[in-house]
């Protein structure tokens, strides 16, 4: 079971520093959503864990890793299909979404990423007296 | 301005070699891509995505680098026979029991096969293959024979 990865990088009322050159790649998301919150999962294979950064500003939640992928292939090269550079991702968060409540999980390549929904907009049942 | 006569025939002489070059450029990209170094018999019909590949041949192997994040180890199958290197296996997609509704699905999930027909022998019994961050990479050491040698010029 991979361990919670909680040592989230917040950067509150700053904005994500610019990305500084090179070739960056989006890696694909999938979005689930759940009762009382979503899951974002990432594909970001070669991803290292201790280089990836998740910080949320004003509202953008941003997902980064730097050079995730290797650079000049040695020798002579029959296939290359893997592309070069970094991941690089943006979420725009509502104001359903409870900014502090965030939680990331990096295993094989693949970050998820769980979100909660803030108290109001979660569904609420309503008993009948 | 002086009358030239006007000869049907030499206008369309340049036709057919136009076409003819665009032709044998067609065949050659054809040729390369069904008899080339290393030919790809990927098998649209039982893969559901197809993983990305980097392969590269030094002096004395070849390195294959797969990514297939999310993949367990236990359900990718690495095979070797004759000449052959498949890898195939299968992306789960989590059983999210707990989920409403997907929003997005950008990511690819279902049955994978790649293969790889190597242009020179490997010791089969030497490959290696390891599975970091989602990045499978096999290396394939090349058989004795297969390595270039130096042969010495005798001079008499």
């Amino acid at each position: 079971m991979s361990e919670t990865n909680n040592a989230l990088v917040k950067h509150n009322g700053e904005t994500p520093a610019p990305f500084d050159g090179g070739p960056v790649a989006v890696p694909p998301a999938d979005v689930l959503e759940e009762n009382d919150g979503y899951v974002l999962t990432l594909d970001m294979p070669g991803a290292r864990r201790g280089e990836i950064s998740v910080t949320v500003a004003e509202g953008t939640l941003a997902v980064k890793a730097p050079l995730a992928r290797p650079g000049a292939l040695d020798g002579r090269v029959l296939y290359r299909e893997i592309v070069r550079g970094s991941y690089e991702r943006f979420f725009t968060l509502g104001e359903g979404i409870d900014r502090d409540g965030i939680e990331a999980q990096y295993d094989n390549g693949v970050l998820t990423l769980r979100l909660r929904k803030s108290e109001a907009v979660k569904p609420k049942e309503i008993t009948i007296r | 301005m002086s009358l030239v006569r006007w000869n049907p025939v030499r206008d369309l002489s340049a036709f057919p070699s136009d076409v003819l070059s665009m032709r044998k450029e067609i065949n050659r990209l054809f040729d390369n891509f069904f008899q080339g170094d290393l030919a790809d018999t990927t098998s649209a019909f039982t893969s559901a995505w197809v993983p990305a590949v980097d392969i590269a041949e030094h002096e004395g192997d070849f390195v294959v680098r797969m990514e297939l994040p999310g993949v367990k180890k236990e359900d990718v199958k690495i095979t070797m026979q004759e000449g052959v290197l498949t890898v195939k296996g299968e992306k789960r997609q989590e059983k999210e029991s707990k989920g409403l509704d997907y929003h997005r699905v950008e990511r690819s999930y279902g049955s994978f096969q790649r293969s790889f027909t190597l242009p020179t022998a490997v010791k089969s019994e030497n490959i290696d293959a390891s599975f970091t961050d989602g990045v499978l990479q096999i290396a394939l050491p090349k058989a004795e024979e297969a390595k270039p040698k130096q042969i010495d010029v005798r001079v008499k």
